[in-house]
């Protein structure tokens, strides 16, 4: 008995032993490939890990591994956005396996700012930037004397419109919303097939970034456990019902924006404007092939006549981790990316193409005079930069991942015209009060 | 073979029978229309996914740029989620049928304190959603050294509860418990039993366990999603969706549709081949034990 | 149970430690994927955390919450009419197509086999997105066919379609693994009780309705136990459509809902409770199910079933 149960025993043991080589040998095998994306690296730096998403980073990585003997930066995309913060949730939220240096929009720095996952780069002397940086862009990334994170790149929204169609009906570029309304209406007339722009509520960056154009301040949180909120004040009221009115009678589409389907819409000529912010002509250049050409960029319509407000939609700051075990290096890299001359070069071009915070490129000749295809000869970067001189960012909540979904679901029932822009806003504020009530905040609306 | 036989002397009427095979047909194309569509749009460049009809041509014929692309873009790193995806899969996939062949065998053919608990616990695991397990499987795998780690990866595809029941309904139709008394009374040790006896009986059962947990891993998408942050360790489910999300969202200004949909079908090739080669093994029959 | 009758009664003749030793991998790994990351769930459910103030231990506060959100239970709700429609048709499809290659009514059974097959091994996440291109509303291929037709652009994916597109994609992606599993099942049924019959003259409809279907009973158990489950976890399909279209939101099934609160409002302890309340939702329903096959013979496919009942 007890002889066949070793036997027995043993046939096991084989059986484990050949699942531990085929494992251990899958093991060695997965090190053997490790990549070489850090060859550019002295030996001896010290190891950063740096996540972030736009393309042609490499590039300026690369210059910075050369020229940093004792810095070696690792740059690892783990997805784009919403996907990226999903796993920095994550690996705070576990106390490891955060970047030392993150990507974060400027909307989203806040949420990771009052969970505590980010370190103040005013301890590692970033606090004389400022003067580099443009102020509206300072604003979005600093709580007081403390800084989160250091501004790259910016979206001063202008009115991106199809000349060819506004020629075609003979449509005035117009410079106030009033006058938006009437070109509107009058496009509609003479076809219905086409729509003077797409307005897409869903999107909480953009539609808040609007709204703040007309003066309104949906939040204001300066990092303590008092937050206010305010979605249904008049100005904000005025806004929805501009839209409503504009949605109702089909002049403007509501499709997803910088996607697809508004892609399909803008370069078949069945949308004749949108409000885009300076990196979007280049998303759209990917997708057009009739409209090549036709593109032309104008200062956004006003509230008032003689306003000069511009909306801030998108853009990105760059972030040391609090776990991070490097910062005084992870701040010496952030530093270099969003200032130095030798990273702008880089990341201002293709395939980057990111909107400067640097005062420097921003005003440079060889910046200001370039042109896509998409927009003909004129040279956009003109229009968005003197743009980005009144730049009106939103002063965003702590917590913009639940804001964005709960703008997802409230304003898809816009969309669907179940419900109005107005009836969304209060909906909205209900929920968004009761939302930071129970998660202890002191909320005046 | 004898009942196809038996049925096709039987016969149906040709009416029927020409119904019955148009409704085969319709399902047909139903299953292959996005096929179809993938093939077709790999051979488009990024204007034309946009602006052409969907289910035909339109030039210029852009399929091998398309896939020099797909295998060039960012330093060659989609051929090599390709190899991590087969490593996982075939290491991951073959582990488990292994281990649910071993447990299976335990479950069906012997009585044993807290069979019933035990087996219980393995099928309730298939009751609660994974989605919240990511955080407490990531917490803990961070403890133990797993994130970042091709073993993160691979202990958890080596754990299938339904392979263990697929496979304990499987020996209990298809190794006759008689058999193995037999064997015992005839002296033979229990090693040999299983490895002699019962484990050739075991096989088809396991070639198909070894299917389902094959494509399982292949197309597990969360779990890495989650536990591995460097690039030349993502399988292939997260390293395209990783491009497509850049493609739709708020990520670039880089012509990325036509390689997440040759990706596509990258990503499909390998196990379509693998069911061509596994097919003989169905007919011989899953769920024996199902029909006893 | 048949397991058990099966089993010899008398006292076994191996070792005790024997069948544990089988087991033994694979509960090993079992416990360190699968129930350790389920135990500290459970442990971490009972605290709530708020982003002013931190976390405390709670009891059943967020259960109390979970039962009682109006989000989460419309979720269920939505599945539950999604799950009464879309299981039986699945399974009625993969029996009647189960059927028919078992019948041998086409020399191309091989064929058709694999190819009913061949969507099990496209990836959830790339199935849905080709289905999305192409129920795409502004430029998607039906809605140019559409068009070239003189109508309006199909309402696959407004709020009134996208229920029903979600369960085509869903039956499309799982019809042919429980094809597999029907016809290996009706191949297996005993050629003397076939036989018999034919001997009989029974027709091959009669011999398909009376003896072979009621002989799979235990399979087509198993394959809706598996879609009943697929169904309350919904998840891949309605989050890849959720960027295509409006209609379907964050909350819109028990599983984004877990989803968005562990990663939209960051409350994991919330979202480990509501998954849970989910797992008892879904031993709630296995139950329901076994309860009615009760009525007749249990045979041993449902063994794990009533183990977990």
């Amino acid at each position: 008995m007890s002889r066949r149960r070793r036997r027995h025993a043993r046939a096991l043991l084989a059986v484990l032993a050949v699942l531990t080589l085929v494992l251990g040998g899958c093991g060695s095998s997965g090190k053997a490939l490790s990549s070489d994306t850090t060859s550019t690296c002295h030996s001896g730096a010290t190891k950063l890990v740096f996540w972030a998403w736009v393309p042609g980073f490499q590039n300026a990585v690369d210059a910075f591994n050369r020229s940093h003997k004792n810095i070696c930066v690792d740059l690892q995309n783990v997805g784009a956005g919403t996907t990226e913060y999903t796993k920095l949730v994550t690996a705070f939220h576990a106390g490891s396996g955060a970047p030392d240096v993150a990507e974060v929009e400027y909307l989203n720095l806040s949420g990771f700012e009052v969970t505590h996952s980010l370190a103040n780069l005013s301890d590692q002397g970033a606090s004389n930037l400022q003067q580099v940086n443009t102020p509206a862009l300072w604003r979005q990334v600093t709580q007081g004397k403390a800084i989160y994170g250091l501004p790259l790149d910016s979206g001063p929204v202008s009115l991106l419109y199809n000349q060819k169609l506004f020629a075609k009906y003979k449509l005035p570029v117009p410079t106030t919303w009033a006058q938006f309304a009437t070109v509107a209406a009058q496009l509609h007339k003479a076809n219905p097939k086409i729509a003077i722009a797409n307005f897409w509520p869903e999107d909480a960056n953009f539609l808040f970034s609007m709204m703040g154009q007309n003066g309104s301040v949906p939040f204001n949180w300066g990092g303590g456990k008092d937050i206010s909120i305010n979605l249904t004040c008049a100005s904000c009221m005025q806004f929805a019902d501009y839209w409503q009115k504009l949605i109702s009678s089909g002049e403007v589409t509501t499709v997803p924006d910088n996607a697809a389907q508004e892609f399909g819409l803008l370069d078949s000529g069945l949308v004749a404007s949108v409000p885009r912010a300076a990196w979007g002509p280049k998303y759209l250049a990917t997708a057009a092939t009739n409209t090549l050409g036709d593109w032309r960029v104008a200062k956004l319509p006003q509230w008032s006549a003689g306003a000069n407000v511009t909306p801030m939609w998108g853009g990105s700051s760059y972030a040391v981790t609090q776990q991070s075990a490097h910062k005084k290096e992870a701040a010496e890299f952030v530093q270099w990316f969003t200032t130095s001359q030798e990273s702008w070069k880089i990341v201002s071009g293709a395939p980057s193409f990111e909107f400067p915070s640097d005062t420097t490129t921003l005003h440079s000749k060889r910046f200001l005079n370039q042109s896509i295809p998409l927009t003909g000869k004129q040279k956009v970067e003109q229009n968005f930069a003197s743009a980005a001189t009144t730049l009106k960012p939103i002063n965003w909540p702590p917590f913009m991942t639940y804001v964005s979904n709960a703008v997802l679901d409230e304003f898809a029932k816009v969309v669907q015209h179940d419900e109005t822009m107005g009836q969304a806003l209060q909906a909205l504020q209900k929920n968004l009060v009761s939302y930071a009530t129970r998660e202890g905040f002191t909320v005046r609306q | 073979m004898s009942s196809q036989n038996i049925h096709t002397t039987l016969g149906i009427r040709r009416p029927t029978r020409f119904v019955l095979i148009a409704a085969m047909m319709v399902f047909l194309v139903i299953i292959l229309l996005p096929l179809y569509w993938i093939i077709v749009s790999a051979t488009k460049n990024q204007a034309a996914l946009y602006g052409s009809f969907g289910f035909w041509f339109h030039g210029p014929f852009n399929l091998w740029q398309n896939i020099h692309d797909l295998f060039t873009y960012r330093s060659d790193i989609f051929g090599r989620w390709l190899l991590n995806t087969a490593i996982y899969s075939l290491v991951g996939g073959g582990g488990a049928t292994i281990l649910a062949c071993l447990g299976g065998y335990a479950f069906s053919r012997f009585e044993f304190r807290g069979k019933g608990a035990l087996f219980a616990t393995v099928i309730a695991s298939l009751l609660v959603p994974t989605t919240a397990l990511t955080i407490p499987t990531y917490i803990l795998y961070s403890k133990i050294g797993l994130v970042n780690n091709v073993f993160g990866m691979l202990i958890p595809s080596l754990v299938s509860p339904i392979g263990i029941y697929l496979m304990r309904v499987y020996i209990d139709g298809s190794v006759p418990a008689e058999l193995i008394d037999a064997s015992r009374i005839d002296g033979a040790g229990e090693r040999t039993i299983f490895l002699r006896v019962a484990a050739p009986l075991m096989m088809p059962g396991a070639v198909t366990v070894l299917l389902f947990t094959v494509v399982a891993t292949w197309n597990n998408y969360f779990l890495p999603f989650i536990i591995f942050s460097r690039q030349d360790l993502y399988p292939v489910t997260v390293g395209l969706s990783l491009w497509a999300t850049q493609a739709v969202a708020g990520g670039s200004a880089e012509q990325l549709y036509p390689l997440v949909v040759t990706g596509g079908i990258f990503a499909v090739l390998p196990l379509m081949i693998l069911f061509v080669v596994l097919q003989r093994y169905w007919r011989a029959g899953l769920l024996t034990g199902a029909v006893k | 149970m048949t397991a058990l009758s099966i089993a010899p009664r008398r006292r076994p003749a191996h070792g005790r430690a024997t069948p544990y030793l089988y087991l033994a991998p694979f509960m090993l790994l079992y416990v360190v994927a699968v129930l350790g990351p389920l135990v500290y769930a459970l442990y971490t459910s009972l605290f709530t955390s708020r982003l002013i103030g931190g976390s405390k231990f709670g009891w059943f506060t967020n259960y109390t919450r979970a039962f009682s959100s109006g989000q989460f239970w419309s979720g269920i709700g939505r599945v539950v009419v999604f799950g009464i429609v879309e299981v039986p048709i699945m399974l009625f499809l993969a029996l009647f197509f189960a059927m028919l290659l078992d019948m041998g009514i086409t020399r191309l059974g091989g064929f058709f086999r694999l190819a009913y097959f061949l969507p099990y091994a496209v990836p959830g996440v790339v199935g849905t997105i080709m289905w999305g291109f192409i129920f795409e509303p502004q430029f998607g291929p039906f809605v140019q066919i559409s068009h070239w037709l003189g109508g309006g652009a199909p309402a696959f994916l407004n709020p009134g379609g996208i229920l029903p597109t979600i369960g085509f994609i869903s039956i499309w992606q799982t019809a042919g693994f429980n094809i597999i599993i029907l016809f290996t099942a009706l191949r297996n049924v005993p050629h003397d009780l076939t036989e018999a019959a034919v001997v009989d003259g029974a027709s091959l409809s009669r011999i398909m309705m009376r003896i072979k279907v009621p002989m799979v009973r235990g399979a087509i158990t198993l394959s809706g136990f598996l879609g009943i489950i697929g169904t309350l976890q919904l998840f891949t399909e309605p989050y890849v459509l959720a960027s295509f279209t409006s209609s379907i939101n964050t909350t819109y099934t028990p599983n984004m809902y877990i989803y968005s609160s562990a990663f939209g409002a960051q409350d994991f302890n919330y979202a480990a409770a509501i998954s849970f309340v989910l797992g008892i939702v879904t031993v709630g329903a296995a139950v329901l199910v076994l309860l009615v096959r009760r009525q007749r013979r249990p045979d041993s496919a449902e063994v794990g079933a009533e183990a977990v009942a």
